[in-house]
C-alpha cells in the first residue's frame, strides 16, 4: 500500500506540477481531455503519424510535435521505466527519514495524490498503470514565462505509450468535471482550429487529442503550428541547437536563450570580487554571460541520477581567460578515499603561472593586488625563494583540497569541524634548499599566528617539529585551558605542515597530516596522468554525520539566522539532515568545451536509513 | 506653588488614560507597542500596568529558548551572534522595562568588546546588567567593580600597588556615579589605589592581596585602610550620586531636558529607597510628572529603540542578523559602544546618513516574503475596508491615533490593492519623523 502511495506522489511528475498543483485548472484540464471522442479525430487514431516516411519511434516521441518558437522546453521519456525505477526507491525509502515524513505529510501532494488515486481506479488503471500513462512515451512542454511584451505561454504534448488507457483517463476527468452531455463533450467546448476537432477548456486553455498525440496549451497559434508540423521536425524543438547532445536522456531541459540573453548576463556580475572564486568559477561566468544555449540531461538509474548540463556560446573563452581553464597533470597514485572518516575532495586543475601572470584579466585590480601581496608575503615568509618561479611554477597536477570526519575526539570542541588539507603536487625533483625554505615558511607563518594571539591576550600556539615515518613535520597546537572549559574553533585544530614524496600537504590536524602521510607511504598503485577538468567529490552520509556532529551550533545559527524556535529550527536541521542521507557519493566534474563549459554529475541514490 | 514631582497619576477627565498616554508609557518602558500591547494597558489602567512593568512577568518561551542556546554562544569567538541573541531576545521579551534598563546600563556602563576580545567576558556582563537592572544600584557598583570585562576594559590589571593605574577610579567617579566637579584629582588618586589588585584571571575576578595597596588613604572624605568596596560606599554616600544617577534616568525615560526641581526631588526618592532602582522606577513611571503630555514625542528613539519598535509592533519575522546589521548602520552597534562615555544619545542618534539608514530599513522591513505574508496577515485580523481604514489603522499603531499633518498628502496618495495601500502608509509613518520620536 505504501509503495502505491508514493508513486501517486512522485508519478504526478512533470504533468502534476502543471496541471493538478492548481485543483481548479486541475479539474478544467483533466475534464476536457476526458471528453476527447478518439473517433472524431480527423485521422482516426492513425492522426498525425500517417504522414509520409514518418517512423515508429518519431511517432512515439512529443518533441518532434512541439514547434521550436518559445525558448524553452522540457521532455520526459519512458514513463513505465520512470515510475518502475522511482517507485522502487520511493518504496524502500526509511519511513522515519525526516523528507519521506514530510512528503507523507504533504498536503498538496496528498491532495494530488488522492485524486489521481481516484481518476485511475475509475479508468480501470492501477495507480503505477496511470502515472506511466501521463508520462507516456514521452512528455514534452516548451514554454515563455511572462514578460513585458506579452503573457506566459506554453504548449505540452504528451505521447502516449497507451492511446486506450490516456483516452479512459481523460475522458474520467472530463466526467468528474460535468461537462458530458450524453457521453459526448458539450457543444459550447468545442471548436475546430485546422480542421482538428478542439476541445475549449477554459478561456485561455485548449486541448487537443490527436490519434498520437495530446496536446494542451494557452496559445491557439502554438496549437495550429503543432498541428502543422506533420513530420517535418526540422520546425520542432529537435531543431534546436542542443538537442542531439540531451536527445536520449530520461528527463531533458533545453533553453535558447536568444532575448533573455541579456536578461540572464545582467543578473549575472561583471566579475566576481573574490580572487578565490574568480579562479574556480571565473571561466564558467564568462561562458554563462555569453551563453546561447543551454541543456539538461538527467538520467534516472536505479540507484542513481547522472546528470549533465551544457553551456554554450558562440565562441570560447576569451584570450586573456585561458589561464582558467583546467589543465592535464601527474594525477597523485594515493586514494583519499581510504582516509578515516573521508568526506570528500575538491580538485582544482590551473597552470598557477598562468593564472598569476592573468591575475589582472581575471579578477578585479584589488583582488590582483591583493594576489601579489600575498605571494610577497609568501616569498618573505620563504625566504630567498621566488614564489611564483620556484614554488607556484612546479605545480604538475591538481591542488587538492581535502576534508575528513573527525573521529575519536576527547572532549570534542564546539562546533566539531572536519579535519582538512591543502594537498599541491611540487614534484620530486624538487631544487636544491626549497624543501628547507617551504619549511622555513611554514614555521615563520606559524609564529605570526602565535605572536597574533599573544597581542590578543590568548593563548598562544605553541610551535614543534616532529618525525613521522621518516618526514619531518612542522606544526603548532594551542595548549588546553587548564582553569576551565574552553571550547571554540581556535582549540579544534593543531595546523600541520610536511612534504612527502614532491607533495606539499598542509593540514588543519596533526592527526590528519600523519593519516595522509600514511596513504602516501602505503599506496600501491603508481601515478598517472590526470585529466583536464575541476571535479569534486563528496560522500553524503559522512557530511550529514559531520553535520549531527554539529547539530546544537546548527540550530543555533538557524534559531539566530531565521528567527525561528528550537523546535522549528530542529526540524530543520532534521529535514537537512534526512536530504543528506537519501544522497550516496557525489561525484562533479566541470570542463571546459570549444564553446563554453560542461557540468557532469553523478548522485548515488540510498533510502536514507 | 511648589509642584510635587513625584505626586502619582490618577486619571482625570483633563488628564484621562488614553492611547495617548498609554502608549506614552509602553514607548518609554519599551518598544512601539503592539495593538494588543496597548489593548491591553488600556484595559489595565496606569497603576496595575506600571506595577506589570516594573515587576517581574515570566519570559516568553522564545526568550527562554534563546537563554537555553546562550552558554554554546558565549563559548565561542563570534560576537556577531552574541548581538544577534541579544536582538532576538529583545524582539521576544515580555519584560520590556527590564530590557531597557539593561540597554541604559549597557550605555551607562559602557564596555566595549574591541578591547575585551572575550564573547564570553561580554556575555557574562549583559546578564551582569539584567540581573542589577532593576535591583540596588550599591550592590551593582560593587559587581561591576569585580566584573571581568570591566576589569580588561579599564586596564584593572595594570593597576598594581606602587604603581596604581587610574582608570577605573576616574570613569567610576566621573562617569559611573558623581559627574565631573563632585572629586578631585586626589579622590581619583586614592580611589585607585583601593582598587589595586582587583584583577581578572582567565575569565574570573581574581582579588591579588600581594598587589593590593593597604595603607591609609581618603576618598570623598572617607579615611582608613580603604579597599574598593569602601570607595563604593563612600560614593553611594555622596548626594551627588544620587543626582547625577536621578538627572540620567530622567533624561532617558522621562524627558530630554529634565527641570532641575524633578532631578532632585527624584534624586532623594531614590535615596531614601536605598538606591532600589525598581522602587525608583516604579514611583517615576507612575508619576503626575511623567505622564505630563509636554513631554510626549520629545526623545528621539535610539537605533535598537526604532528597529525592535518596529518589529515587535507589526509582530515581524526578522532574523537576527538583520536586527543587528541596521542597529549597527543607525549607529548603535550593540556590545562596542564607541567610548566609555557610551553612545551619544537623543539628537547624536541622527544625522543625515543615519536618517537615511532609517528611511531604507522601514521600506525594506516591509518588503519581502515574511512581511508580505505578514500583512496579509494583519488584513485578516483586522478588516481593513478601504484607504480610510487603512490610514486609520497606521495612526493608530505609529501615531497613538493621531494622524500628523505632514503625513496628510502621502496617505492621499495611497492606491493599489489594500496589501499594497498598507504597505505604503505603513511606510510613510515608519519613514516619518514624528515615528522618530519616542
Amino acid at each position: 500500500m505504501r509503495s502505491v502511495e508514493w508513486l501517486g506522489t512522485v508519478g504526478l511528475g512533470a504533468l502534476t506540477i502543471l496541471v493538478l498543483a492548481k485543483p481548479g485548472i486541475a479539474a478544467a484540464t483533466g475534464g476536457e481531455l476526458g471528453a476527447y471522442s478518439a473517433p472524431q479525430a480527423r485521422d482516426g487514431g492513425a492522426g498525425q503519424a500517417e504522414a509520409a516516411g514518418t517512423t515508429q519511434s518519431e511517432i512515439q516521441r512529443a518533441t518532434n510535435k512541439l514547434p521550436a518558437e518559445l525558448p524553452f522546453f522540457i521532455a520526459v521519456r519512458d514513463g513505465e521505466k520512470l515510475v518502475q525505477q522511482v517507485g522502487e526507491w520511493l518504496q524502500g525509502l526509511d519511513p522515519n527519514n525526516p523528507i519521506a515524513q514530510a512528503m507523507d505529510q504533504h498536503a498538496g501532494l496528498n491532495q494530488a495524490r488522492i485524486g489521481l488515486l481516484g481518476i485511475a481506479a475509475a479508468s480501470g488503471l492501477s495507480l503505477e498503470e496511470a502515472l506511466a500513462t501521463l508520462v507516456g512515451n514521452e512528455l514534452a512542454l516548451t514554454f515563455e514565462p511572462e514578460t513585458d511584451a506579452g503573457a506566459a505561454r506554453f504548449m505540452l504534448a504528451l505521447a502516449p505509450s497507451d492511446s486506450e488507457a490516456l483516452d479512459r483517463m481523460l475522458r474520467q476527468v472530463y466526467r468528474s468535471m460535468g461537462l458530458l452531455q450524453r457521453g459526448q463533450i458539450a457543444a459550447d467546448h468545442l471548436r475546430a482550429i485546422d480542421e482538428q476537432q478542439v476541445v475549449v477548456l477554459s478561456e485561455e486553455l485548449l486541448a487537443c487529442r490527436t490519434g498520437n498525440a495530446l496536446f494542451l496549451t494557452n496559445d491557439e497559434s502554438l496549437l495550429k503550428k503543432s498541428l502543422q508540423i506533420h513530420a517535418d521536425f526540422s520546425q520542432s524543438l529537435e531543431s534546436y541547437a542542443c538537442f542531439s547532445e540531451i536527445a536520449a536522456g530520461d528527463i531533458v531541459f533545453g533553453a535558447k536563450l536568444g532575448s533573455y540573453k541579456s536578461l540572464l548576463a545582467s543578473g549575472l556580475p561583471q566579475a566576481l570580487d573574490n580572487s578565490l572564486a574568480s579562479i574556480l568559477f571565473g571561466s564558467e561566468l564568462s561562458a554563462l554571460r555569453g551563453a546561447e544555449h543551454i541543456s539538461l540531461r538527467i538520467d534516472v538509474k536505479g540507484d542513481s541520477l547522472q546528470a549533465s548540463m551544457d553551456i554554450a556560446g558562440k565562441q570560447g573563452l576569451p584570450s586573456e581567460l585561458q589561464a582558467l581553464l583546467p589543465v592535464e597533470g601527474r594525477e597523485s597514485a594515493w586514494q583519499a578515499e581510504k582516509l578515516e572518516g573521508y568526506l570528500g575532495t575538491i580538485a582544482v586543475r590551473r597552470n598557477w603561472a598562468d593564472v598569476f601572470a592573468e591575475r589582472e584579466a581575471i579578477m578585479p585590480l584589488a583582488q590582483a593586488g591583493e594576489l601579489v601581496n600575498f605571494s610577497g608575503t609568501m616569498s618573505a615568509l620563504m625566504g630567498a625563494v621566488d614564489f611564483i618561479e620556484d614554488f607556484l611554477a612546479r605545480i604538475d597536477g591538481p591542488i587538492r583540497f581535502l576534508a575528513a570526519r573527525r573521529l575519536d575526539v576527547a572532549d570534542p570542541p564546539s562546533p566539531l569541524l572536519p579535519a582538512m588539507a591543502l594537498i599541491a603536487p611540487l614534484g620530486l625533483d624538487l631544487p636544491a634548499g626549497l624543501e628547507q625554505r617551504i619549511r622555513a615558511g611554514a614555521t615563520s607563518a606559524l609564529s605570526i599566528i602565535g605572536l597574533e594571539d599573544a597581542q590578543q591576550g590568548r593563548d598562544a600556539i605553541l610551535m614543534d617539529i616532529d618525525r613521522y615515518r621518516g618526514h619531518r613535520l612542522v606544526y603548532g597546537a594551542y595548549p588546553r585551558d587548564v582553569s576551565g572549559p574552553k571550547t571554540g574553533i581556535r582549540y579544534n585544530f593543531s595546523p600541520a605542515i610536511a612534504l612527502v614524496e614532491g607533495e606539499l600537504i598542509v593540514a588543519s590536524t596533526i592527526d590528519f597530516l600523519k593519516q595522509i602521510i600514511d596513504q602516501i607511504e602505503d599506496a600501491q598503485s603508481i601515478a598517472e596522468d590526470s585529466f583536464a577538468a575541476d571535479t569534486l567529490s563528496l560522500q553524503l552520509p559522512r557530511l550529514a554525520a559531520v553535520l549531527e556532529d554539529n547539530f546544537e551550533s546548527l540550530r543555533v545559527s538557524r534559531m539566530l539566522d531565521e528567527d525561528e524556535s528550537r523546535a522549528q529550527a530542529g526540524a530543520w536541521v532534521n529535514g537537512l539532515l534526512g536530504l543528506l542521507r537519501l544522497g550516496g557519493n557525489l561525484e562533479f566534474a566541470s570542463r571546459p568545451t570549444a564553446l563554453g563549459f560542461e557540468w557532469k554529475a553523478r548522485l548515488g541514490l540510498t533510502t536514507g536509513e | 506653588m511648589k509642584r510635587d514631582w513625584l505626586a502619582t497619576y490618577t486619571p482625570s477627565a483633563t488628564a484621562p488614560w488614553n492611547r495617548e498616554r498609554a502608549g506614552h508609557l509602553l514607548r518609554r518602558t519599551g518598544f512601539s507597542p503592539s495593538p494588543q500591547e496597548l489593548a491591553r494597558a488600556l484595559d489595565e489602567g496606569p497603576q496595575a500596568c506600571v506595577q506589570r512593568l516594573v515587576q517581574d512577568e515570566h519570559e516568553s518561551e522564545r526568550v527562554l529558548e534563546l537563554d537555553d542556546i546562550a552558554p554554546s554562544i558565549a563559548n565561542g569567538e563570534e560576537i556577531e551572534l552574541l548581538r544577534q541573541w541579544w536582538c532576538l531576545r529583545l524582539k521576544h521579551t515580555r519584560r520590556p522595562l527590564l530590557a531597557r534598563m539593561a540597554l541604559f546600563w549597557h550605555d551607562h556602563f559602557a564596555t566595549s568588546q574591541v578591547k575585551v576580545q572575550d564573547v564570553g567576558l561580554m556575555y557574562r556582563q549583559l546578564r551582569l546588567l539584567e540581573s542589577h537592572a532593576l535591583g540596588s544600584f550599591d550592590a551593582f557598583l560593587k559587581g561591576i567593580a569585580r566584573d571581568p570585562a570591566m576589569v580588561r576594559w579599564l586596564d584593572g590589571n595594570q593597576n598594581v600597588k606602587g604603581r596604581p593605574n587610574e582608570n577605573f577610579a576616574r570613569e567610576i567617579l566621573e562617569l559611573f556615579t558623581l559627574g565631573l566637579g563632585n572629586y578631585t584629582e586626589r579622590d581619583i588618586q586614592e580611589a585607585a589605589r583601593a582598587f589595586t589588585g582587583w584583577h581578572e584571571r582567565r575569565g574570573q575576578f581574581a582579588f591579588q592581596a600581594r598587589l593590593h595597596d593597604d595603607g591609609e588613604k581618603q576618598v570623598l572624605g572617607v579615611c582608613g585602610q580603604l579597599d574598593g568596596d569602601d570607595v563604593i560606599e563612600a560614593i553611594i554616600g555622596n548626594p551627588a550620586c544620587s543626582r547625577f544617577l536621578a538627572g540620567k534616568l530622567l533624561r532617558a525615560f522621562a524627558t530630554p531636558d529634565p527641570d532641575p526641581e524633578w532631578i532632585a526631588a527624584f534624586a532623594k526618592y531614590m535615596q531614601s529607597t536605598g538606591y532600589d532602582m525598581m522602587a525608583s522606577m516604579h514611583r517615576l513611571l507612575a508619576s503626575e510628572a511623567f505622564f505630563d503630555p509636554a513631554h510626549f514625542r520629545t526623545r528621539i528613539k535610539s537605533p535598537v529603540e526604532y528597529v525592535l519598535g518596529i518589529a515587535r509592533s507589526l509582530d515581524l519575522k526578522v532574523a537576527g542578523p538583520a536586527l543587528a546589521r541596521a542597529t549597527s548602520d543607525m549607529g548603535q552597534r550593540l556590545l562596542e559602544p564607541p567610548s566609555v562615555d557610551g553612545w551619544e544619545t537623543h539628537r547624536g542618534w541622527l544625522d543625515s546618513a543615519t536618517m537615511l539608514v532609517r528611511l531604507n530599513y522601514a521600506k525594506r522591513a516591509l518588503q519581502g516574503n515574511h512581511s508580505g505574508a505578514h500583512l496579509d496577515t494583519l488584513l485578516d485580523h483586522h478588516p481593513l475596508a478601504g484607504k480610510k481604514e487603512i490610514v486609520r489603522f497606521a495612526c493608530d499603531l505609529c501615531f497613538d491615533g493621531n494622524e500628523p499633518q505632514s503625513l496628510r498628502t502621502a496617505f492621499e496618495d495611497l492606491k493599489g490593492s489594500k496589501r499594497d495601500m498598507l504597505r505604503e502608509a505603513l511606510a510613510v509613518a515608519l519613514s516619518s519623523p514624528e515615528y522618530q520620536l519616542a
